[in-house]
């Protein structure tokens, strides 16, 4: 069976829905800002969703609205498969942090499966599975939907990836000395780290294609099998992953018109994936970032750069990277300005701690 | 929508603490990250050695994450004292999926899923499809809870605190000859129930279960 992504939508700190996030991607209008209630006595810049409502309630309305565009819709023929990094950790947080112990902390609030439940309880899905591969998340759930439906296991899936903006996050990666003080310039020589973001993208599914769908191709996964923070120097692992991908989606690199990279913004990610990807694509395919736009959505970046690879195939652009004042030397094609292009191919990457990767190829369907 | 597993290899632990020894030492050659394992990550690594399975695809499944160490950031931050990089880098529920994959150095498939009580459930449902291209799997669940809080968020008693199930599987057109009911072992943390009663049902013959997909 072929599968078809029907219909997807978003929100992150760069736009309420994926049409605001992709304009905002075009015009180089970062919704990343400078936050002090994080790490204390400090400002630091965050993609925090600019709106109050409620994060869960956040994540239902996104749901609801890819459901309402969908020709038709059996929750219970549906199955839903979540990626998160932190789940309900901000709700463990809020009761840590006002009673000072873990008192009023529960398991099924605090775990990842929280999203999940939420959702069964509002939408009645079949059933559903979550993965927490770090930054790989959401990446991860499409991959296994790919598999689902292609072998004909199920018609359906929603895919959510979501990620709220944590304490324990942003101050771990300071920690860690991988969150950028200033606005993150990916792919740029004097990159400086990541932005941390929030994010919440939903993308529908489906054996059945419907008018306007885009078509995932092929996935790749791989393990660097070096070190839980760093990647693998010469990208092995991501170079494992492209390949795999490219083979299942029986393309060749030349086939492909742009590249969504990973591009985080650390010093470690943008070198050795700028490696990777011009060990298989030599220095012409389009390639960029989106993160300096978005933040780095931890484990919603995934389905959000599929989200957002798809509008590029819809709008026939390729998206620009922001925030480069001085290109990293390497031999990618980077892309500084939105080129008008028909993109048919595209391949969006997503790494992760621990070195997980999975690359996820997506194509444009021609209208029967 | 069924694929029916064949169960080759199983290994369970558990323990009401923390285990004294997971044979570290002689798993893990490298001091530097010995020293720095979860004890999701011990329990996980002890139980892919037992079985001889370091080199295959890996579904792992915890259902609360690496409580230790999350709630050494939560403590860290509330207490305004720096926060550790290890502690951080090792509170992300795939680090035992992560330090598997170095110490063996596979290269693989290698995923991790959180549902809480139903991780076990989970982790069968994701190795049965992902079976079909890889044929045979490696399939852990690990659940680490003897930590500070433990009594506060340990609210169904379970008296275990440190349990590990592991199974190695394949995809099979064969029937059935497990039937699996929904039982419950109140002493162990309910994310492994499903593979435990597998387990407890395993015999000398072929050992085949259905495992729902929807």
């Amino acid at each position: 069976m072929r599968v078809y992504i029907n219909d997807y939508n978003a929100t992150c700190c760069a736009g309420m829905n994926i049409e605001e996030i992709f304009d905002a991607i075009l015009k180089k209008k970062s919704g990343v800002s400078y936050q002090d209630n994080y790490i204390d006595n400090l400002s630091i810049p965050l993609g925090k969703i600019q709106d109050d409502t409620d994060f869960f309630e956040l994540i239902k309305q996104n749901v609801a609205k890819t459901i309402k565009n969908l020709p038709s819709f059996n929750p219970k023929e549906v199955t839903l498969l979540v990626g998160s990094s932190v789940g309900g950790m901000c709700f463990a947080e809020d009761a840590y942090f006002k009673d000072h112990n873990c008192e009023n902390i529960t398991a099924e609030r605090l775990s990842i499966r929280s999203i999940a439940d939420e959702l069964i309880d509002t939408f009645g899905f079949a059933s559903a599975t979550s993965f927490s591969t770090a930054c790989t998340s959401s990446s991860a759930a499409i991959d296994l939907a790919y598999d689902m439906i292609s072998n004909d296991l199920v018609k359906n899936v929603i895919i959510v990836g979501a990620d709220e903006l944590s304490r324990s996050a942003v101050n771990g990666f300071h920690a860690l000395g991988i969150a950028s003080n200033a606005p993150t310039k990916p792919f740029d020589s004097m990159r400086q780290g990541i932005n941390v973001a929030e994010g919440i993208a939903v993308l529908a599914l489906s054996s059945n294609k419907y008018k306007g769908c885009v078509e995932i191709l092929g996935c790749g996964t791989s393990s660097d099998a070096y070190n839980i923070t760093h990647p693998h120097p010469e990208g092995e692992g991501a170079i494992a992953a492209m390949r795999e991908a490219l083979h299942n989606a029986g393309l060749q690199p030349s086939d492909i018109d742009y590249i969504n990279a990973h591009g985080t913004g650390t010093v470690a990610n943008d070198e050795t994936e700028a490696l990777a990807i011009s060990a298989i694509f030599g220095n012409q395919t389009p390639t960029s970032s989106t993160k300096a736009i978005t933040g780095h959505t931890l484990g919603a970046c995934g389905a959000l750069e599929v989200a957002i690879s798809a509008m590029c195939i819809k709008h026939k652009i390729i998206p620009p990277s922001a925030n480069i004042d001085n290109k990293l030397d390497s031999d990618i094609n980077l892309i500084l300005n939105p080129i008008k292009s028909d993109v048919r191919y595209i391949l969006s990457n997503a790494f992760g701690f621990g070195g997980g990767n999975v690359s996820i190829v997506i194509g444009s369907v021609d209208e029967d | 929508m069924k694929i029916n597993l064949n169960i080759l290899a199983s290994e369970f632990i558990a323990d009401d603490e923390k285990f004294t020894t997971l044979n570290e030492k002689e798993i893990v050659s490298n001091m530097m990250i010995r020293r720095r394992l979860t004890r999701n990550a011990r329990i996980a690594i002890y139980l892919a050695h037992k079985l001889d399975a370091f080199d295959l695809p890996i579904v792992i499944g915890n259902a609360y994450g690496e409580v230790v160490e999350t709630f050494e950031i939560l403590k860290a931050i509330n207490e305004q004292k720096t926060l550790s990089p290890t502690h951080f880098q090792n509170s992300v529920h795939n680090t035992p999926a992560s330090y598997l994959s170095i110490i063996a150095e596979n290269k693989g498939y290698i995923t991790t899923v959180s549902d809480l009580y139903q991780t076990s459930n989970t982790v069968l449902k994701v190795g049965a499809i992902k079976s079909l291209k890889y044929k045979k799997m490696l399939l852990i669940v690990v659940d680490s809870i003897d930590f500070e809080c433990v009594d506060i968020l340990n609210r169904c008693s379970i008296k275990k605190k440190e349990s590990g199930i592991a199974m190695i599987v394949e995809a099979t057109a064969k029937e059935p000859t497990i039937k699996l009911g929904n039982k419950s072992f109140k002493e162990y943390s309910p994310s492994l129930w499903k593979m435990l009663e597998i387990h407890e049902k395993l015999s000398n013959k072929e050992n085949i279960v259905a495992i729902d997909i929807i």
